[in-house]
């Protein structure tokens, strides 16, 4: 079974075998690949010695990283179509199908009309509205998890918002939207991280042990990587990548904790205050995970573990004859 | 399973052939500038006319720069308010922002200049936003409110000092206390500065912007005489400056920006309040905004505008859309049938 809570488990998606797990995953580890190897690794690439072997190097990756950036953005929308899909089928839900679908709508129509104006205005809007009907329609009660990352977009898209509007002195809303992107992950691992201490330990520490040997260097990878400008104290940052290396760790068990691990690393994929509606998506996408029952891992069907359990035991009696012989 | 690896195969096939196509599936959340397209010449020389009104306002938000040193982590200019217009032959961009004091003169040591620069990347992608990286090289124009007055009145150390005694000019014309201005010199030669065209020697500015090119960090290099091509004009009233960046279209120069209708430049700004203190590195920066000529009627236009013209875009990234979406459809109904034949589960 897959753990899903709509009611449309052998509909469309599965009949053409897009599970929605799939579509997870795959986002996923593109999303991750493009914000660690894309608007990472190569960005580096200015403070590092390029000799021919290493410069091929970049070439390649730059081509992969390409390549993730553009599995991102589409596999993005097919997600978020799923979703407001989702929202209209399973959850009688039209008014977030609406917004979802209009938002997806506006972001093609940008590929040839650049946001200005009244469009960018009500894109804008069209984020907040999706945003708050997602967390309005909320099936976990889990606030905590939710409201850091919530209040992260929020800000962000109420910054992007205010300039369009022309008003005074919006970076008090980015310095909102920033601490709250921050406290995202040390909100979301507070379980797990005493019991992965010393991994998030060590990646604190070399955080704070990098920005203390070139401040400069550390500050541009992160506004490259993932929008941050670091204006909160350091420790904040070292405490937060901490718990995003936990939070890494958690992702790959099967237990509740990554059911909130993984939607945070979709989140940090899309970045802060995302320059492009592909990252805003990976928010949005990660914001509703964390609301829904949705998780990465597909649970089989009884008749599949029955199945499941055959085919082991027929491996197993293989191997032992094996062994007789 | 079949299915499931031919879905992979499909959505990743999908997304090489859109990297193929350099379809990213992605739109700016950033800040857009549009140039309005204006019929006749530019108002140039006019920050207050009312064609500027024609074109959109954007803000671009802009912090210090704190990556190389010497910094000054405080910085007064806290964005620019930004315009532009385009003929048939120049693109203008008007940029405006608040300054309590000005500064327009650099003749004592202690004397900064007020300032603003434009910034365009010369390669495809976008360097790093302060001064651009190796490989990735920068132009920009950089427009000095000492230069804007001295194309009114050049100020000299008499100017602020007018009772100042000198023992004497060698190879001066004339009364040596006085004779200190670059004309006043039997042979330019023996002003090395003024007779190797440095621009900060000019005894005569043609222009009050400079422009220049750079690489990274330490490399900021001025382009030749013959290619300060940019024009520019600024005033300050109210406790704002204004200031209009005009120049041709096209250059001729291949390591310099040249514009086209319907196309997407990345843009960056920078500016100085001198009273702060505020040179070279020690600025407010922006990030790479957009600057698109063409498109959008701007939502602020008071007159009738040009419809939106930057539709050559579709036939590159719209077709191939369209048929890797029908193809998508086709895959996808072909599936879907597959799955009803008799005989399977």
């Amino acid at each position: 079974m897959i753990a899903l809570e709509t009611t449309d488990r052998r509909g469309l998606a599965d009949r053409v075998g897009f599970t929605p797990q799939l579509l997870l995953r795959l986002l996923l580890i593109a999303a991750v690949f493009d914000w660690l190897v894309t608007r990472t690794f190569t960005r580096a690439a200015i403070f590092m010695p390029k000799p021919p072997p290493v410069i091929l190097l970049y070439q390649i990756l730059n081509v992969l990283g390409q390549f993730a950036f553009t599995l991102t953005g589409f596999v993005a929308l097919i997600m978020l179509a799923w979703i407001a899909w989702t929202h209209l089928r399973a959850r009688h839900d039209p008014l977030t199908f609406i917004m979802l679908t209009s938002l997806i709508a506006l972001s093609l129509f940008f590929l040839f009309v650049a946001p200005a104006g009244v469009s960018a205005i009500v894109y804008q809007l069209l984020i907040v509205v999706s945003l708050g009907l997602i967390i309005k329609n909320s099936a976990r009660p889990a606030w905590i998890n939710i409201a850091a990352p919530a209040l992260a977009l929020l800000f962000a898209t109420l910054y992007q918002l205010s300039q369009q509007l022309q008003l005074a002195e919006t970076s008090l809303l980015f310095n909102l939207g920033e601490l709250f992107f921050v406290v995202t992950p040390i909100v979301v691992a507070r379980d797990s991280i005493l019991r992965r201490k010393w991994i998030g330990l060590i990646a604190a520490l070399a955080f704070l042990i990098i920005h203390a040997l070139s401040p400069s260097m550390t500050g541009i990878i992160a506004i490259w990587s993932i929008g941050l400008t670091l204006y909160l104290p350091s420790i904040f940052y070292a405490l937060a990548i901490g718990c995003v290396c936990v939070l890494a760790m958690d992702a790959r068990t099967r237990g509740g904790t990554a059911s909130r691990a993984l939607p945070i690393l979709l989140i940090l994929a899309g970045g802060y205050a995302p320059q492009l509606s592909s990252q805003l998506f990976l928010n949005l996408i990660g914001v509703w995970l964390l609301t829904s029952k949705v998780t990465l891992y597909v649970v089989p069907y009884p008749a599949s573990r029955a199945r499941m359990i055959a085919c082991a035991r027929s491996a197993t009696c293989s191997l032992l004859k094996m062994l007789e012989t | 399973m079949n299915k499931k690896f031919f879905s992979l195969l499909t959505i990743l096939s999908i997304a090489a052939l859109l990297t193929f196509f350099n379809v990213p599936l992605a739109s700016s959340q950033g800040l857009t500038i549009l140039a309005s397209e204006f019929k006749g010449d530019l108002p140039a020389n006019d920050p207050t006319a009312a064609a500027w009104q024609k074109a959109a306002l954007v803000e671009v938000p802009l912090s210090a720069q704190n990556v190389a040193k010497p910094q000054i982590l405080n910085t007064k200019v806290k964005s620019v308010k930004v315009r532009s217009l385009y003929n048939e032959s120049q693109v203008a961009i008007w940029v405006e922002w608040a300054d309590e004091t000005k500064n327009d003169e650099m003749v004592r040591v202690q004397d900064f200049r007020d300032s603003v620069a434009v910034q365009f990347p010369l390669n495809a992608s976008t360097p790093f936003f302060c001064m651009g990286q190796q490989g990735g090289n920068v132009t920009l124009w950089h427009w000095k409110a000492d230069w804007q007055a001295d194309i009114t009145a050049r100020k000299d150390m008499q100017t602020l000092y007018p009772n100042m005694y000198a023992d004497q000019y060698p190879f001066a014309k004339g009364d040596a206390v006085n004779a200190i201005a670059p004309k006043d010199y039997t042979d330019p030669n023996y002003l090395p500065a003024l007779a190797s065209n440095n621009l900060f020697a000019s005894a005569a500015r043609t222009t009050p912007v400079e422009n220049l090119i750079a690489g990274g960090f330490g490399t900021l290099t001025s382009r030749a005489a013959s290619a300060q091509t940019v024009q520019g004009f600024g005033v300050w009233k109210e406790n704002k400056w204004q200031v209009i960046f005009t120049r041709t279209l096209t250059v001729k120069e291949a390591d310099d920006i040249s514009f086209a209708n319907g196309k997407v430049y990345p843009v960056a700004f920078a500016a100085w309040d001198g009273a702060n203190g505020e040179r070279n590195g020690t600025k407010s920066t922006s990030q790479w905004v957009s600057l698109q000529l063409g498109g959008a009627a701007p939502s602020t236009a008071k007159e009738e505008t040009k419809a939106p013209t930057n539709f050559e875009g579709i036939v590159w990234a719209g077709l191939p859309m369209l048929m890797l979406t029908g193809g998508v459809l086709t895959l996808l109904a072909l599936i879907f049938l597959i799955s009803k034949l008799p005989g399977k589960k």
